[in-house]
C-alpha cells in the first residue's frame, strides 16, 4: 500500500468529519439529516469515477490485450461497486425523514438501482469460471457498455417529466459558501480516498495474478 | 438541535464500517499471496 496516500486520507477524512459535524450550518426543517448529502453525494462521483475508470480500462484492455489493465478495471469495479451500495444505503437514511419512506420509483434512483445491477452481474461474470484472458475480455466489454448508464443518471433529472422527480433539483452553484466549501473538501477526500483504495486493490490483484503465474 | 442525528449517524456509521471492513478484508488479501 502506498502508505503515504493512505496516511494522507485519514487525516482529510479525519478533518472533513470534524467539518461537517462541527462546522457546517444546520439546514432548517432537514438538520442532521441534511449533513448526510455531504456523504452521499462525494460518495455517488467516487462510484461514477470508479466507473469511468473501468470504461478506460475496458478500451485500454481491448487495444492492448494487457492484463494490467484487466486489474486496473477489476479494482476500480470493487471500488464503484461498494460505493454505490453505499449511496443506495445512505440516501434511503435521509430519505426516510425527509420524504417521509426510504425509496420511491423515480427516475434518479432507478437508474442509480439499474448500474449497482449491471455490476453485481459483472462480478457474477468475473466468478463463473471461463478462463483469465476470457474473462478480463468479457469484463472489459461488459465494464465500457456500463458505462452507458451514467450519462444516463445525470440527465434523468432533465430527461423524464418534472411531475415523476422528487430528487433535490438545486443546482450545486446556488449554495451558500458555509454549504459549498465543505462540500467541495469532502469530494476532495473522498476522490483522495479512492485512488488509495485503487492503488492498494491493484496491488492484491497484481499479487494474486503473479501467485496463479498470469505477470 | 439535535433532529435527526441518529440518521446522520447510522449513515456516517454504515459508510465507515463497510470502508475499514474492505480495508481490513483486502489486507488478509494481500497476506495471503503476498
Amino acid at each position: 500500500m502506498n502508505l503515504a496516500l493512505f496516511i494522507l486520507s485519514i487525516i482529510l477524512m479525519i478533518f472533513n468529519l470534524v467539518w461537517i459535524i462541527s462546522f457546517t450550518p444546520m439546514v432548517p426543517d432537514q438538520e442532521w439529516a441534511q449533513k448526510i448529502f455531504y456523504l452521499h453525494v462525494p460518495l455517488a462521483w467516487v462510484g461514477f469515477l470508479s466507473y469511468f475508470f473501468v470504461m478506460l480500462s475496458g478500451v485500454s484492455y481491448l487495444g492492448s490485450r494487457n492484463l494490467k489493465y484487466d486489474r486496473i478495471g477489476h479494482a476500480a469495479a470493487e471500488i464503484g461497486t461498494l460505493f454505490t451500495g453505499l449511496v443506495l444505503i445512505t440516501g434511503p437514511i435521509w430519505a426516510t425523514p425527509i420524504w417521509g419512506q426510504p425509496w420511491v420509483w423515480e427516475p434518479r434512483l432507478i437508474t442509480t438501482l439499474v448500474l449497482f445491477l449491471i455490476y453485481i452481474g459483472y462480478f457474477i461474470l468475473r466468478n463463473v469460471g471461463l478462463y483469465r484472458q476470457r474473462v478480463a475480455l468479457v469484463c472489459a466489454i461488459v465494464g465500457i457498455i456500463a458505462f452507458l448508464d451514467i450519462p444516463i443518471i445525470f440527465a434523468s433529472v432533465n430527461f423524464w417529466a418534472a411531475e415523476i422527480q422528487s430528487h433535490p433539483q438545486m443546482g450545486m452553484s446556488k449554495q451558500p459558501s458555509g454549504i459549498l466549501y465543505p462540500f467541495l473538501f469532502s469530494l476532495f477526500a473522498f476522490t483522495n480516498l479512492f485512488f488509495t483504495m485503487l492503488f492498494f486493490k491493484i496491488r492484491v490483484l497484481y499479487s494474486k495474478d503473479k501467485k496463479d503465474n498470469y505477470v | 438541535m439535535f433532529s435527526y442525528l441518529n440518521y446522520f449517524l447510522a449513515a456516517l456509521f454504515i459508510v465507515f464500517f463497510v470502508i475499514v471492513s474492505w480495508f481490513i478484508f483486502n489486507i488478509k488479501a494481500l497476506e495471503k499471496t503476498d
